[in-house]
């Protein structure tokens, strides 16, 4: 064999065992010191110490109250947990709320939907470009057109009004799917919605498709670990064993709203993804989908867009990444680009950052426009680090 | 009195001329207050005091009635109108009926 030959294998196999060494490091878990599936350590009592200027200015923005209760104004903060690190390095509660208490996560729990996308994919029993007719029935057969992924994306193309109080109630097909005709079977009431566009078109921003998510979800995982999958794949792996997850009469988990957890325990779900989907050891999301997910949703990026839509999408979740092909810059300027949140309504938030390798959860009742949530963002990264 | 009326005259008028839901005011406000004060009594563990004016809409239109033993609640608007919730489960938290 010439020389050359025997060059070209040994390049070979060397670019082979690094591609395996690669996918073994993509593959591969991050460390912790502990993992908090019981309960976080806590570093908090030090940080109050070293940080107290901080927090200071943090608790000054953040638990602020104004006026009357019942006049519902200002930042109204109901419980806050930080962790950096690995540990919980702050937590303070307001307004009748303590460690103990669940909180309404409202639209945050869309992004668990998205989760128990991911853990539906890990499980092989859903892939992405499957028809969402694979999973619900009684589906107009134009809809039999829309896939998981577009679900995920907020880009079915269903004509679907996303409208909340102090608007047209009667428009409103949130309100319809939660409290009027489409409360006993959700995913059936959106499901039967006609479709504005073709799907992947247009981003639509819809509690509606998180539910069809969650029934796609439901269907596909109920067959073989029963009807507490949530609990049993995600829930309690994490230790997030206090939550509550409502359904509606047909069993369809209520993915865009219903869903109940302490701050301690959202803060679980947070270190979830903070980890690249693994806790403990175990890969709970599929290699590359937190990556993905946290990166501008394919519909966002080459679709339509609303003009005064300000915050950007991945796969249910909101991501700090300017959108050049819609005009659109970075939602929140001022904090980390790889920052991500989920977001529900009146104050509900997950924030990941994992270049600051910190989680801030956040839960109130804010019903007016005052609390800013990259100025709450940024002072609580203040309480790590001064930059 | 004149207020109260034009009220409920605007919230019927709500779902009128409008191509989109049924329901009207009255019907999807009875049903947010009987589940809305279910999950916050049952599932989030607060007083009733806390759920009652956190779930308190404007205008407020609708009254409500919690049964403790069965875990329920009841809501009306006008006597015409209402809805029930009740809690399913520590898990499962409330449903509307």
């Amino acid at each position: 064999m010439k020389p050359r030959t025997w060059f070209l294998i040994g390049g070979a196999l060397l670019i082979g065992l690094g591609s395996i060494a690669h996918e073994a490091r993509a593959q591969s878990c991050p460390n912790r010191l502990y993992w908090p599936t019981e309960d976080w350590q806590s570093k908090a009592a030090a940080t109050a110490e070293s940080r107290h200027d901080a927090i200071k200015a943090f608790e000054d923005y953040t638990f602020k109250l104004e006026g009357k209760d019942a006049d519902r104004k200002g930042v109204r903060t109901d419980g806050v947990v930080i962790v950096h690190g690995g540990y919980l390095i702050y937590e303070r509660y307001g307004r009748g709320f303590t460690a103990k208490n669940r909180h309404i996560a409202w639209s945050a729990a869309k992004s668990f939907t998205g989760t128990l996308a991911g853990i539906a994919v890990a499980q092989n029993a859903v892939k992405l470009d499957d028809s969402i007719c694979d999973f619900v029935g009684s589906l107009p057969d134009d809809n039999c057109r829309i896939q998981v992924q577009h679900l995920l994306e907020m880009g079915s193309g269903l004509a679907w009004k996303e409208i909340y109080e102090n608007q047209s109630n009667q428009e409103s097909s949130t309100l319809a799917m939660l409290y009027g005709q489409g409360h006993r079977d959700m995913a059936r009431f959106v499901g039967q919605h006609r479709r504005s566009a073709e799907p992947g078109k247009v981003f639509n921003y819809s509690s509606g498709e998180s539910t069809l998510l969650a029934a796609v979800v439901g269907a596909a995982l109920r067959p073989r670990f029963g009807s507490e999958f949530a609990w049993t794949l995600l829930f309690e792996p994490i230790g997030m064993r206090n939550t509550a997850f409502e359904q509606d009469q047909a069993g369809t988990p209520a993915g865009g709203s219903f869903l109940y957890a302490t701050p301690r325990d959202f803060a679980k779900f947070g270190y979830l993804w903070l980890n690249d989907g693994c806790w403990d050891g175990q890969r709970i999301l599929p290699t590359g989908w937190v990556a993905r997910s946290t990166q501008v949703a394919d519909t966002y990026r080459t679709g339509q867009v609303k003009a005064d839509e300000t915050w950007v999408f991945g796969r249910h979740w909101w991501i700090n990444r300017a959108v050049p092909e819609q005009g659109k810059s970075k939602p929140w300027p001022d904090l980390p680009d790889d920052t991500y949140v989920a977001s529900g309504h009146w104050g509900q938030y997950v924030v990941v950052v994992p270049s600051r390798d910190i989680v801030i959860v956040r839960t109130g009742d804010d019903r007016d426009e005052t609390f800013d949530f990259a100025t709450f963002v940024k002072l609580a990264l203040t309480i790590v680090s001064d930059q | 009195m004149l207020t109260r009326i034009l009220i409920v005259v605007a919230l019927i008028g709500g779902a009128i001329g409008c191509d989109s839901y049924s329901e009207n005011d009255f019907e999807l406000i009875t049903a947010y207050t009987a589940k809305t004060m279910c999950m916050c009594l049952w599932v989030e563990d607060q007083t009733e005091e806390y759920c009652a004016a956190w779930t308190k809409e404007n205008p407020p239109v609708a009254s409500y009635r919690v049964d403790w033993k069965e875990k329920a609640v009841e809501s009306q608007a006008m006597m015409l109108w209402g809805a029930r919730a009740h809690f399913v489960s520590d898990r499962l938290g409330c449903i509307l009926e």
